[in-house]
């Protein structure tokens, strides 16, 4: 009976949310359609009219441009060797704060975690004024430090350091209890039964946070006084103009579509781990 | 947690206990007291300065900064943009975000692919988005194109200050679109199927079901979910700097960018310190005043 009315009630609706949802996601995915296109468009073709989702004649030479006629190859070497320190920096210091607060007990344990994530409730932009003269005190304006430091020690690593926190609660304690009998201090429990297991926790925290220091914009802008040598790519990407200050559109796309590449491969790879670790340290915050 | 203070474990154990969570809280801390906790002490402590820390000075001006700020039009319209902002993208992402979570919460294959699909904004970086979309809203751009080709008038997307603004929204809203849906597809696998079954065998319809199971059972997600794009929603600055530069005039320019402008172009940083002390109480406001809502709002179960 309920096999048959379903049968026959569903199509209808099916179908229409169906139509509705393919529709809704064009204007998520051609704009992406749309930089590659114009990446390889001669920079006259970038306004034709119609507009030409396939170009009618293709410049690869944009490509090359890219790197010969701007610091682009630089750009992209600050934005991955910024995120590489950003994740290390973070696995370092989420990982034994995580746990801390998971498992040990120490003075002020009770306090440290809420007041940590209130971090979560305020936009970096609200202080970025007194952090840049903190900076500025150091000595470390037109430098990439800060955008480091930014990255391991900002709102972001919270996020980390709260995953790794859900995680090592979540670890059985016979595990860490059994260590204990066999004589392993407190931190050789962490260090060779709590780390070895959390492998997957640390993927996921690593991804969190390559993603945001990859895709950082205000940071690297105000720390790095946008000297052209020391900036990441989604500040280099506004860069490029022709003499007159006009964008150079054809160029742009072109470093664009560059720099979404490693988070491509990235997301087709992991994301479940990314969706996971979104959702986890969103909802549960 | 408390039933762990173990009684076999000696007082030295505990001190070295203590010690090593010490030591590996220790770094976390100290950051967050430089670059979270010392800033916001420092916006409280500067906004009653006037201070340019290019030319060295700091003087006292006690409520000087506010009452410039109070007085300024230029403030009001900008923190109206905001709030504008604020009304614009918050609702119609938690409103989007729940109804595509809804629509594709099944495991049908092609289901999650199309999720899948609607994920990819949000691991973009903000800054490419907003630059491919700039190509596409200039005034013979993409959009302009297809509506031209619609048999449409083309339309000043960036350079009318009424319409800058939606514009603005609309691209933030797409970009936000997938973050919400996936935090509303976690919220819902928290529903149990059985409840749904036992109401749909019961006659309820699918909107009843919703209605008096899932919306009531969610809310607490719903609630954190709209915590989190308000706080993303004041956070709009590669959005404005990258688009519009708050233009044209100041129509686009909301407190976040005003705070940059003010703080790291013109270096009034006494002043962009009292700004920032206004926005971080807005923030403040919103999120308690969200968390009270909890009250009348979530269903605490039983």
């Amino acid at each position: 009976m309920r096999v048959a009315n379903l049968q026959l009630r569903i199509p209808f609706g099916r179908i229409a949310a169906g139509t509705v949802l393919m529709l809704g996601v064009l204007p998520l995915l051609l704009p992406l359609v749309w930089m590659v296109s114009t990446s390889v468009k001669p920079e006259f073709d970038v306004f034709l009219n119609p507009p030409q989702l396939i170009p009618v004649r293709v410049r690869w030479q944009n490509y090359v441009d890219v790197f010969v006629q701007t610091a682009y190859a630089r750009q992209y070497l600050n934005s991955i060797y910024i995120a590489a320190l950003t994740v290390a920096g973070t696995v370092c210091v989420s990982a034994p704060a995580g746990y801390a607060l998971a498992r040990l007990r120490f003075p002020g344990h009770a306090f440290v975690l809420p007041v940590l994530l209130s971090a979560l409730l305020l936009p970096n932009e609200i202080l970025i004024v007194p952090q840049y003269a903190f900076m500025s005190q150091l000595g470390l304006i037109g430098t990439q430090v800060p955008v480091v430091l930014e990255g391991v020690f900002g709102a972001p690593a919270v996020i980390a350091t709260f995953l790794m926190r859900q995680f090592f609660l979540s670890l059985p304690k016979d595990l860490e209890d059994a260590g204990r009998v066999d004589g392993l201090s407190h931190f050789g429990v962490f260090f060779r039964i709590g780390l070895p297991l959390a492998g997957s926790a640390l993927a996921t925290m690593a991804l969190l946070t390559f993603l945001a220091s990859w895709n950082a914009y205000l940071e690297p802008l105000v720390f790095t006084s946008g000297i052209r040598d020391l900036i990441t790519l989604p500040v280099a990407l506004n860069s490029f103009t022709n003499i007159d200050g006009t964008p150079q559109y054809t160029l742009q796309m072109a470093a664009t579509t560059l720099s979404i590449l490693p988070i491509a491969i990235v997301f087709l790879l992991a994301q479940r781990h990314i969706v996971e670790g979104i959702a986890r340290s969103g909802l549960k915050a | 947690m408390a039933a762990r203070a173990c009684p076999r474990l000696s007082p030295t154990l505990r001190n070295q206990e203590a010690l090593l969570g010490l030591v590996f809280i220790a770094p976390q801390v100290i950051g967050f007291v430089g670059l979270v906790a010392g800033p916001v002490l420092a916006i409280l402590y500067f906004s009653v300065f006037k201070w340019n820390i290019i030319q060295g000075t700091l003087t006292f001006v006690g409520s000087a900064n506010y009452q410039r700020l109070l007085n300024s039009e230029e403030v009001t319209d900008i923190a109206r943009t905001t709030v504008l902002f604020g009304l614009g993208f918050v609702p119609a992402t938690v409103v989007g975000g729940l109804a595509v979570a809804l629509a594709v919460n099944s495991r049908s294959r092609w289901l999650i692919g199309l999720r899948a699909a609607y994920f990819v904004p949000v691991v973009i970086s903000l800054a490419a988005w907003t630059l491919v979309w700039r190509l596409m809203l200039a005034p013979d751009g993409a959009v302009n194109g297809l509506l031209g080709w619609l048999g449409q008038a083309p339309v000043p997307w960036l350079r009318d200050s009424s319409i800058a603004l939606a514009a603005l929204i609309v691209v933030q809203f797409l970009k936000s679109l997938g973050y919400s849906m996936v935090l509303f597809l976690a919220a819902l696998q928290t529903v149990p199927r059985d409840l749904l079954d036992a109401v749909r065998v019961d006659g309820a319809n699918r909107w009843q079901s919703f209605r008096s199971i899932t919306l009531p059972l969610i809310a607490p997600f719903t609630l954190m979910v709209t915590i989190l794009l308000t706080i993303a929603s004041f956070k709009t600055f590669a959005l404005i700097q990258l688009m519009t530069r708050g233009g044209p005039g100041h129509a686009t320019t909301v407190l976040a960018y005003y705070i940059y402008q003010q703080g790291l172009q013109l270096f009034e940083m006494g002043y962009a310190s009292a700004i920032a002390v206004v926005l971080f109480v807005a923030v403040l406001t919103l999120t308690v005043l969200q968390l009270l809502l909890r009250r009348w709002w979530v269903y605490e179960g039983g």
